[in-house]
């Protein structure tokens, strides 16, 4: 039996998020406790409202066993508003911001204390189709008050990159070595590529 | 059909959460801070409604106003049952979520809002499952037990909980053939049961309320079956309402640890002083509100 794929089941989509990783036959795991992380292959961190992930991840406990599970590299989905846990801090963060502060600073990327809006209907959920390079050319992804990395403040050594997508001259796709990154939500999209990319990766790893 | 094709999955982020009523900016900016998935902006939390009575309205645009520059976690807000005028209003003014709530005095004592005319989703209350299912079958995109609002006695919404729970199941556990006549017997849209006894669970988040005043009693609806929890009164209404907002939203995530619990249990102070239900007369219960 391969080693399980978790998915981070304290708050947000995570039901979604285990059943796509189940229709595509991966053997998954909800996680509720730090401890379960150790015997994980790769970890899913679903779209949720980050300032409530934050608050229970916040705590030592699960800081340390997440920030060790980076340390050894092992892939790393984060979905939605969840990665802001994971990008860089912004010069005003603090725990009333309108982004929370991040808990483990990997993703070469800084917010924007606005969510993505659609740039022409100004709507924070919204539909986009997305040209992913080796995965998709065509993906409808579903944006729900995503967050907004701008493009231009992306910086980041070229050889550790995989790929890379935009959409409005923001980042909403960045994979490079063991992490994934993705501003839409995959849970809610019929279309599982994303999910049957990150299974394939997981077993590679 | 103006449905939003995005309104029915905005809920499910905030699955396993807490949702805190609040009264002022400061105090979501206290519901923020600990935790919480989403505030409910309000004039009176439901205690004072109960104890202050009156006809009970939506709130104030201002207050929501309010409350929406304070945070920027997702705002929701209460319309009486079948005022269909205020939520076009909270529509109107960008609200995140719209509560057809029967904590308000009811504007329509037959019909609910016809919810799929609207763009932003609404959370409902229900007892048992063919209410849940009549008001998915509205469009209503999350669904919370009633419970017994205002009363710190969290009985009404254990009650419902598990009336709901059994239903679910027994309906799982049915033969497809059986289905159409339990649709009848609960008042409910067929192809909502189809979807229940297929999947074994409402095809929305199910959510507790109404009576929920400390992270014991956050556990044990979770345990119980809800996918999250809804505070009314029992955060602000306690003596620590900074305290117990933190404690409740670990409690409602940690529902199976119980040293945990036992820790966020301590120290706590008053919680809110309750109701015994049985005290309530037939005419002061708000869960017989828009079956």
């Amino acid at each position: 039996m391969v080693a399980a794929i978790g998915v981070l089941a304290l708050v947000g989509a995570y039901h979604a998020a285990l059943s796509r990783l189940r229709a595509v036959g991966a053997n998954v795991q909800p996680v509720r406790y730090p401890a379960a992380l150790s015997s994980l292959s790769a970890l899913v961190v679903p779209s949720a409202v980050p300032h409530a992930l934050y608050r229970l991840l916040a705590a030592r406990d699960w800081r340390s066993a997440i920030h060790a599970f980076v340390v050894e590299r092992r892939p790393l989905w984060m979905m939605g508003a969840a990665a802001l846990l994971f990008a860089q801090k912004r010069p005003s963060d603090d725990r009333s911001a309108p982004v929370p502060p991040a808990l483990w600073p990997i993703l070469p990327l800084v917010p924007e204390a606005a969510v993505l809006h659609h740039p022409t209907t100004e709507a924070r959920h919204f539909t986009a189709t997305l040209s992913v390079p080796g995965i998709t050319e065509r993906y409808a992804a579903i944006f729900l008050s995503a967050p907004s990395f701008p493009a231009a403040g992306y910086r980041d050594d070229p050889r550790r990159l995989v790929r890379l997508s935009k959409f409005a001259e923001r980042i909403v796709l960045l994979e490079w070595e063991h992490v994934l990154f993705t501003a839409f939500s995959p849970e809610f999209s019929d279309d599982p590529v994303f999910f049957r990319h990150f299974v394939e990766r997981s077993k590679r790893a | 059909m103006f449905e939003h094709p995005l309104k029915d999955k905005i809920a499910w982020l905030k699955n396993g959460g807490v949702i805190m009523d609040v009264t002022s900016a400061e105090q979501a900016k206290i519901a923020e801070a600990a935790g919480a998935v989403a505030v409910m902006a309000l004039e009176r939390v439901p205690a004072d409604i109960r104890a202050q009575g009156g006809v009970a309205r939506m709130a104030d645009p201002r207050i929501i106003e309010e409350v929406r520059k304070a945070v920027s976690i997702p705002v929701m807000a209460k319309v009486r049952i079948g005022h269909f005028i205020e939520a076009r209003i909270l529509e109107a003014i960008g609200i995140d979520f719209i509560d057809e709530s029967e904590v308000l005095t009811p504007a329509d004592d037959v019909y609910h809002i016809d919810k799929t005319q609207f763009r932003v989703p609404f959370v409902n209350g229900a007892r048992d499952l063919g209410e849940a299912l009549r008001r998915i079958g509205e469009g209503s995109a999350m669904i919370r037990t009633k419970g017994e609002a205002g009363t710190g006695n969290v009985v009404e919404a254990v009650r419902h909980m598990r009336q709901m729970m059994q239903e679910i199941r027994k309906v799982a556990n049915m033969s497809k053939d059986e289905l159409m006549v339990e649709a009848k017997r609960l008042g409910a849209p067929y192809e909502l049961l189809l979807y229940v006894h297929e999947h074994g669970r409402l095809p929305v988040p199910n959510f507790a309320a109404g009576g929920v005043a400390t992270p014991a009693d956050a556990a044990l609806l979770r345990h119980l079956g809800a996918d999250g929890v809804f505070v009314g009164s029992g955060i602000f209404k306690s003596e620590h309402p900074e305290k117990m907002a933190r404690a409740i939203v670990e409690a409602a995530a940690h529902y199976d640890d119980y040293e945990r619990i036992a820790r966020l249990s301590t120290g706590l102070g008053e919680p809110m002083r309750g109701i015994d239900i049985d005290t309530l007369a037939e005419t002061e219960r708000l869960s017989v509100r828009g079956v």
